[in-house]
């Protein structure tokens, strides 16, 4: 929780933890364990990455997708 | 700059109506938009509507109330396009949450997307109780316990018909020790209570005394919501903490309302904040501890059903 301080906004609405948050990322690892058990899975650092690019409109574009 | 927004919230029939007809009628300066939130209650026909009608009217004071029967977050961008295309301009803008609405969706709305989280700022969530049916109320109703849980400030309304509100501001205080309350006749209050409360702004406000609990039985029900503080002398261990943190976000996410911090960490002089809404949070160093503050960490739980032994164990075990 406390691992990306000082980059934060203080108002919670911008906080960018909120943009990715924590089942988000369990859900996905769950998801990838039960139907995809042969691919690799992101760390928590590259899904918190690959969700930022795709909501802000980096090279992810059109959102997340893993299958 | 964005549009302070606040979440008026309340059981049926704790006076909302009041204080909001209280509030847009005052001359008191400011401009005041209001959205009644009937969203999604009654299946109108929509097509008829378009997709986003919300309806505005502005009132002679300048005020405006709008009421929409989509998804509040239409609304919240209904009045945007409004501000930007000058057909609209206020400096404050009112939720006004239906009786038996649950506050936390209402909340994440201004949480949910990139446009909303920039253009609006959420001030507070302001909880009406009434001070002749509320202890019958949380009894009952979860809802009406999770709008105090909510809660940044609580007014207790119809005190002139019970005035005698211990027992309720006891119990008040057990589901959410944060929440100052204030006791309000006939809507009238001083508006500089409901604004500017700085609800989601990550701040060092806990290091207050409100957060002494009288002890008190705890309530035997089957859905409470209550709240919690620990207190830890201890300085902490930084990853520990945080790994800690984020265990109990995936563990009890789904029961915690609201959650604030003041951390002291081993070797660093700094004091650590941290809020959070259900799992959104926000955390970043503040200032200094300085030479004549007690470096003391003080956490507050608001949640349903916690296991408050179990997390105190675990805090105690860091």
């Amino acid at each position: 929780m406390f691992g990306n301080l000082g980059k934060a906004s203080k108002y919670l609405g911008q906080a960018a933890r909120m943009m990715i948050g924590i089942p988000d990322y369990d859900n996905y690892v769950a998801h990838m364990k039960k139907n995809h058990p042969d691919k690799p899975v992101m760390t928590y650092e590259e899904f918190f990455k690959e969700r930022q690019e795709a909501r802000y409109g980096g090279k992810g574009k059109g959102g997340f997708r893993c299958c | 700059m964005a549009i302070p927004a606040t979440i008026l919230t309340g059981f049926l029939g704790s006076g909302k109506t009041t204080l909001l007809q209280h509030i847009l009628k005052e001359q008191h300066g400011y401009k005041i938009a209001v959205i009644e939130n009937e969203f999604g209650e009654v299946a109108v026909d929509t097509s008829l509507l378009g997709d986003r009608a919300t309806n505005i009217t502005t009132l002679s004071n300048g005020c405006i109330c709008c009421s929409s029967q989509n998804e509040l977050s239409d609304a919240l961008y209904d009045l945007l396009d409004s501000i930007d295309d000058g057909s609209l301009s206020f400096d404050y803008l009112i939720i006004e949450c239906t009786g038996m609405a649950d506050p936390g969706p209402i909340l994440q709305t201004f949480f949910s997307s990139e446009v909303l989280s920039e253009r609006y700022l959420l001030d507070g969530v302001i909880t009406l109780v009434d001070a002749v049916h509320a202890m019958q109320q949380l009894d009952q109703f979860s809802i009406a316990q999770a709008q105090v849980g909510y809660a940044d400030r609580i007014l207790i309304t119809k005190t002139d018909v019970n005035p005698d509100t211990k027992a309720l501001e006891q119990r008040l205080k057990q589901i959410n020790i944060r929440a100052p309350q204030y006791k309000v006749i006939q809507g009238q209050i001083d508006l500089s209570l409901l604004f500017n409360i700085e609800g989601f702004i990550l701040n060092d406000q806990l290091s207050s005394n409100t957060l002494i609990f009288n002890p008190v039985t705890p309530v035997q029900q089957a859905m409470a919501i209550q709240s919690f503080v620990i207190r830890l002398t201890k300085p902490l261990e930084l990853s520990k903490i945080s790994e800690f943190m984020d265990e109990l976000l995936v563990t009890y996410g789904d029961q915690i309302l609201r959650y604030k911090g003041l951390l002291a960490i081993q070797d660093d002089d700094r004091r650590l904040l941290f809020q959070g809404v259900q799992r959104l949070y926000s955390a970043d160093w503040d200032k200094e501890w300085q030479a004549d503050e007690k470096r003391e960490s003080i956490l507050v739980f608001i949640g349903l059903n916690l296991p408050e032994q179990e997390i105190r164990q675990g805090f105690d075990n860091l």
